[in-house]
């Protein structure tokens, strides 16, 4: 898996993931996710566009830096995921604990309501 | 009941043998002329208990060894895969109710309701050497948790011929 950032307008830090997020992929970005997702106050932005394929051990990583992050005031959306790796996340119930938006004013208005 | 199609895998329960499982789904795929939401449910599943084997399934220790095989029965996959690990029964096993705040959320313990999720039936049996699990897939249109699909369930043969 590959991890890239990019500073959003409103002060959003945007992480952009591609490639297959197995338990190999995860284990690949794992580490500089939670460097940039947990350690400091902010509002993440995940673009899961570009995700082919999420397992369960993917999941935990998400859910795991987005409960870190509500602990420091800061909140996580998750964004565009594709059709297949959302219907992962809702067949998990991760979409009523971290907000799944398709477009940034949806984004916006779940930081804007944590 | 006639088997149409099938193929099979045996590979070493190692992380490093994933990419491998990946690539005979790819082809039991192509072979089988499977449609993709069907192919992402195999993957998935196959991957998680795969994983969950890797990672559970051998606790002193030792590299197992995991054959899968898969065959078509008209618009019914069946994937079945047999280890050589500890004994786990996932029909039995219960996964964590869904977390309604995400305070309360748990970090991990989801692979086992997304193979449950995903599949329209599973059987598990304790073998001598190990576990032997088998998953069916209904191709798209009759949704995974429909009367169709229960239907079908009863109708099915768990014995391929091989």
């Amino acid at each position: 898996m590959e991890l890239a950032v990019k500073d959003l307008d409103s002060g959003v830090l945007g992480i952009n993931l591609s490639g297959r997020m197995d338990i190999i992929g995860t284990q690949q970005i794992d580490l500089k996710f939670t460097m940039l997702a947990s350690t400091r106050k902010a509002q993440i932005l995940v673009d899961l566009s570009n995700v082919t394929f999420i397992a369960s051990i993917g999941i935990r990583t998400l859910v795991s830096n987005a409960k870190a992050q509500k602990l420091r005031g800061g909140s996580m959306v998750l964004y565009k995921p594709n059709n297949q790796v959302e219907e992962v996340l809702r067949a998990t119930g991760i979409d009523t604990i971290i907000p799944i938006v398709h477009d940034f004013d949806a984004a916006r208005g779940a930081f804007a309501s944590p | 009941m006639t088997t149409e199609l099938s193929s099979q895998i045996v590979m070493q329960a190692k992380l490093d043998q994933l990419p491998k499982l990946e690539r005979w789904v790819e082809a039991l795929a192509a072979e089988f002329v499977l449609p993709s939401v069907l192919v992402h449910r195999i993957d998935l599943c196959v991957t998680e208990l795969v994983t969950n084997l890797i990672g559970y399934g051998y606790p002193d220790g030792a590299i197992g060894t995991v054959s899968i095989h898969g065959w078509r029965q008209g618009e019914q996959v069946m994937i079945r895969i047999e280890d050589d690990g500890i004994p786990f029964d996932p029909t039995s096993y219960v996964p964590p109710g869904l977390p309604s705040s995400l305070a309360d959320a748990a970090v991990g313990g989801r692979g086992i309701r997304l193979v449950r999720h995903f599949t329209d039936a599973l059987h598990h049996v304790r073998t001598v050497e190990g576990n032997e699990l088998t998953l069916i897939f209904r191709s798209p249109g009759a949704g995974a948790h429909s009367p169709a699909a229960s239907a079908a369930r009863e109708s099915v043969s768990l014995d391929p011929a091989r």
